[in-house]
């Protein structure tokens, strides 16, 4: 039987969900309202909400399905629906919007479990246009306990939404590698 | 002043010579004439057969010759002395069968003049990373002036932003990557030199690119001399490999340290890179500010065989859909 993963893009309006779904999905992307997933099941406001949605094949039949939706405080639910049994989210922030980080911390609650388990990157699209620096998203995620990649992307270009998945898989894969390993700390 | 990033040239340096393209009774001749010399040159001089000499003395009518020299000083300072096809051929570094002691005298110790300006002697020169760290850890040192070809700017170490005449893109740090990198820190004393060059260098921006690359394909295989082998590192954060661009060994080591303190060896072990990747990967860590040691003590970590994943193979498969192997 095949089975299904899904991998998250969260961000506010703009920063490019849709762009980086189509840039890496099989197919362009749809806009899913009746899709039967978790999500749409889950989604009083699918109607009003929409959201993007790409798959792409894997070997032996799977799937991998990616899902894009804008990170609102009043979304949040949805996220938290959404986020149980996906290996990751990839955050999207646009430094061209005027407060970034207000964006982030919309929907950062929702995905505080797979931060803890290194599942989540941070993309910032736009950097040059804004009064954020890279290390300010840094440090603002660490002020609330989290550790994750944050890397400036154009997610017009497709190399630059595989960095992020690349570094969500290192992260999965080397998490699950330490798993395996003993720390004795004296 | 300047605080000079070599140490000191001590007198009588042991500098070794080599020639290539040459017949054999020039050879024989050099090696004769350069016994003779004993404690006349500013510098010792050795011959040798290696490819590391400080100085190559070449035919400028062997086309071959010319060639090794070009391709060989491209990767390391050295002074090259040519013994030249015709009578025009008269610098300083030119040479003539059979060699006078005197000329020979001026030759070694002009060459000796234009190492002293590029640092040690080759065989045991420092690689930029090194030389680069070296400046970085001075005291009271302000910035460090950089100079490549006609480029020349400054490295503020505490902030680790640089000032440079045209901006610093993945194509520009190529070319200086390519090029004989000068350094000289400055104090407060050196004000004059600092103003001079910021007037040029009117392009500030994060060094951080530059200095990942120079610790990257400027460490000549040596871990720098601050990382202790038997030491834990971790990371302070994940460097911007947006602006670095993606080679999926630096994410794994990356995705390693920031969560777990490791030693380089443990690095390596769990890493599965070959060592130099790992080398190369924890001095640019440590050039850019990054590698952190870890205090606590620790027992070193044991591998447990077939630990089991959670997510079994498919995130090999994700790869596979997205090929993201090739840029390891
Ligand atoms: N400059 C820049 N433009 C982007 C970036 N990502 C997306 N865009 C553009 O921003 C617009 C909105 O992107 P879209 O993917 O629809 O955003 P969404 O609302 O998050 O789905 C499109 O015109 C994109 O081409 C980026 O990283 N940099
Ligand atoms: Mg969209």
């Amino acid at each position: 039987m095949s089975r299904e993963y899904k991998l998250l893009f969260a961000g506010p309006m703009g920063a490019g969900k849709t762009t980086a779904i189509a840039a890496i999905s099989d197919s362009a992307p749809i806009s899913t309202e009746a899709r039967n997933t978790d999500i749409a099941q889950h989604s009083k406001a699918q109607t009003t909400v929409g959201f993007d949605y790409g798959e792409v094949a894997l070997e032996g039949g799977d799937r991998l399905r990616l899902y894009g939706m804008p990170g609102q405080s009043r979304f949040d639910f949805i996220w938290k629906v959404a986020s149980a049994g996906a290996l990751g989210v990839v955050m999207l922030a646009d430094n061209s919007r005027p407060d970034p980080l207000a964006d982030l911390s919309a929907c950062i609650d929702a995905f505080t479990e797979l931060a803890a388990a290194h599942a989540m990157v941070v993309g910032v699209g736009r950097g040059g246009e804004g009064r954020l620096g890279i290390d300010d998203y840094g440090e603002w995620l660490a002020a609330r306990g989290h550790v994750a990649p944050v890397f400036s992307v154009d997610v017009r270009r497709r190399d630059d939404v595989l960095l992020l998945i690349d570094a969500l898989l290192n992260q999965i894969e080397t998490r699950e590698l330490l798993a395996g390993t003993t720390e004795s700390r004296a | 002043m300047y605080l000079s990033t070599t140490a000191a040239q001590a007198p009588h340096q042991l500098r070794r010579i080599s020639c290539i393209g040459f017949d054999w009774r020039a050879e024989v001749s050099l090696r004769e004439t350069l016994a003779l010399l004993n404690g006349r040159t500013t510098d010792q001089w050795q011959y040798t057969d290696e490819p590391v000499a400080d100085v190559l003395i070449y035919d400028s009518s062997n086309a071959l010759a010319q060639a090794v020299v070009r391709r060989t000083t491209a990767d390391q300072a050295r002074a090259c002395i040519c013994f030249p096809s015709n009578n025009q051929d008269q610098g300083e570094l030119a040479l003539r069968y059979p060699f006078g002691a005197s000329r020979l005298i001026r030759c070694l110790n002009h060459a000796s003049q234009s190492l002293a300006g590029h640092g040690g002697s080759a065989a045991d020169r420092e690689s930029l990373s090194q030389r680069l760290d070296n400046a970085m850890a001075l005291p009271r040192i302000e910035a460090i002036a950089l100079r490549v070809g006609r480029h020349q700017g400054l490295l503020y170490p505490a902030s680790r932003r640089i000032a440079w005449p045209v901006a610093l893109d993945i194509d520009e740090i190529a070319g200086m990557l390519g090029g004989d990198v000068e350094l000289t820190a400055l104090g407060s004393a050196d004000r004059a030199l600092h103003d001079a060059i910021t007037a040029q260098a009117v392009v500030e921006g994060p060094a951080e690119a530059l200095l990942w690359a120079i610790g990257m394909t400027r460490s000549g295989g040596q871990l720098l001399g601050r990382i202790q082998t038997r030491q834990a590192y971790r990371l302070r954060r994940w460097p911007d490999f947006g602006v670095m661009g993606r080679r999926s060994a630096d994410l794994r080591c990356t995705a390693l340290l920031m969560q777990r303190a490791l030693s380089v060896g443990e690095l390596t072990q769990l890493s599965g890179l070959p060592s130099a990747v790992i080398t190369a990967f924890l001095n640019a860590a440590s050039l850019c500010g990054l590698l952190v040691a870890d205090t606590a003590s620790r027992a070193p970590e044991r591998i447990l065989a077939g630990s089991n994943s959670r997510f079994g193979g498919v995130l090999q498969r994700i790869r596979t859909a997205f090929a993201l192997h090739d840029a390891a």
